[in-house]
């Protein structure tokens, strides 16, 4: 434990630049799977609505990684008040993704197809590591 | 209390009321009938941006409405962030609202109307606020 400790603003630094990396992933993502077609059968606003919630998610992911790289020692300090519960914000945020992997989005989705559960595994990780490293920020 | 505080104070219980009209966009935008053509992993996407959206909704408004004077007086290197964080959280939704969203034809009554800009004028509100307290805090 100490060494995770020791060593948490490494650690936080490792899941901010995940997070820029998922931000951008997240930008294309409609179009890497092929969504981009399928989304013209819903109405206008509706698409837009969807496109929004995109750059949302990744305007937030960004705000994370920005905040993260930038108060990192803060963070892991928990030096200020502030900084614990930015750490736990962010910590709720993946804790909650990382159920949803498992509670909401169908199994069928991953389950007996090579790539999808490597996919699947990989995001369960790496969800689930960013919400153990900031929790433990949060509640050191 | 000084004029920063109150406003921050008002910006906080904001972001509750706006909760209440992003609980409407589904029910007024028919979500559940116009999904339905896509894909269920498409489609369950769609509703956990939104969730995300809600979450992060209800963070900024928490962590506003318990750190008031730290933010305000920005206390912490890492509160005139968040402000900042927050103002261009804001500041791109209300240029979503005037250069995206074609919400005209789904304003058919007057409470829709009068919703509509009501968000406007909170997102111009919600803005100015947390680009003040980033730029401008509090000196003491």
């Amino acid at each position: 434990m100490n060494l995770i400790l020791n060593h948490l603003d490494t650690i936080l630094i490792a899941a901010a630049i995940g997070q820029l990396i998922i931000a951008g992933i997240n930008m294309r993502l409609d179009k890497i799977l092929g969504w981009d077609k399928e989304l013209e059968s819903v109405p206008n606003l509706l698409q837009e609505v969807f496109v929004v919630h995109k750059w949302f998610i990744s305007i937030i992911l960004v705000i994370f990684g920005v905040i993260t790289i930038r108060f990192a020692g803060d963070i892991a300090e928990a030096k200020y008040e502030m900084t614990r519960w930015f750490a736990a914000g962010v910590g709720v945020f993946w804790g909650v993704r990382t159920l949803i992997q498992w509670l909401y989005y169908g199994w069928d989705n991953w389950r007996g197809k090579a790539k999808e559960t490597a996919i699947h595994w990989i995001l369960t990780i790496s969800y689930g590591g960013a919400t153990a490293a900031y929790l433990t920020a949060a509640f050191r | 209390m000084d004029l920063l505080t109150l406003a921050l104070t008002l910006a906080g219980i904001a972001h509750f009321g706006i909760l209440i009209a992003s609980a409407n966009a589904p029910i007024a935008l028919n979500w559940k009938e116009a999904l339905k053509p896509l894909p269920a992993l498409l489609r369950q996407m769609f509703w956990v941006y939104g969730w995300f959206i809600v979450l992060m909704i209800v963070s900024f408004g928490t962590i506003t409405l318990v750190h008031t004077e730290t933010l305000a007086n920005a206390g912490t290197p890492i509160a005139r962030w968040v402000n900042g964080m927050i103002a261009v959280f804001w500041g791109v939704r209300l240029i979503v609202q005037f250069f995206v969203f074609d919400a005209k034809p789904f304003l058919t009554n007057w409470f829709y109307k009068v919703g509509y800009h009501g968000l406007t004028v909170v997102f111009i509100f919600l803005t100015a606020v947390y680009t003040w307290a980033a730029f401008f805090p509090n000196q003491h």
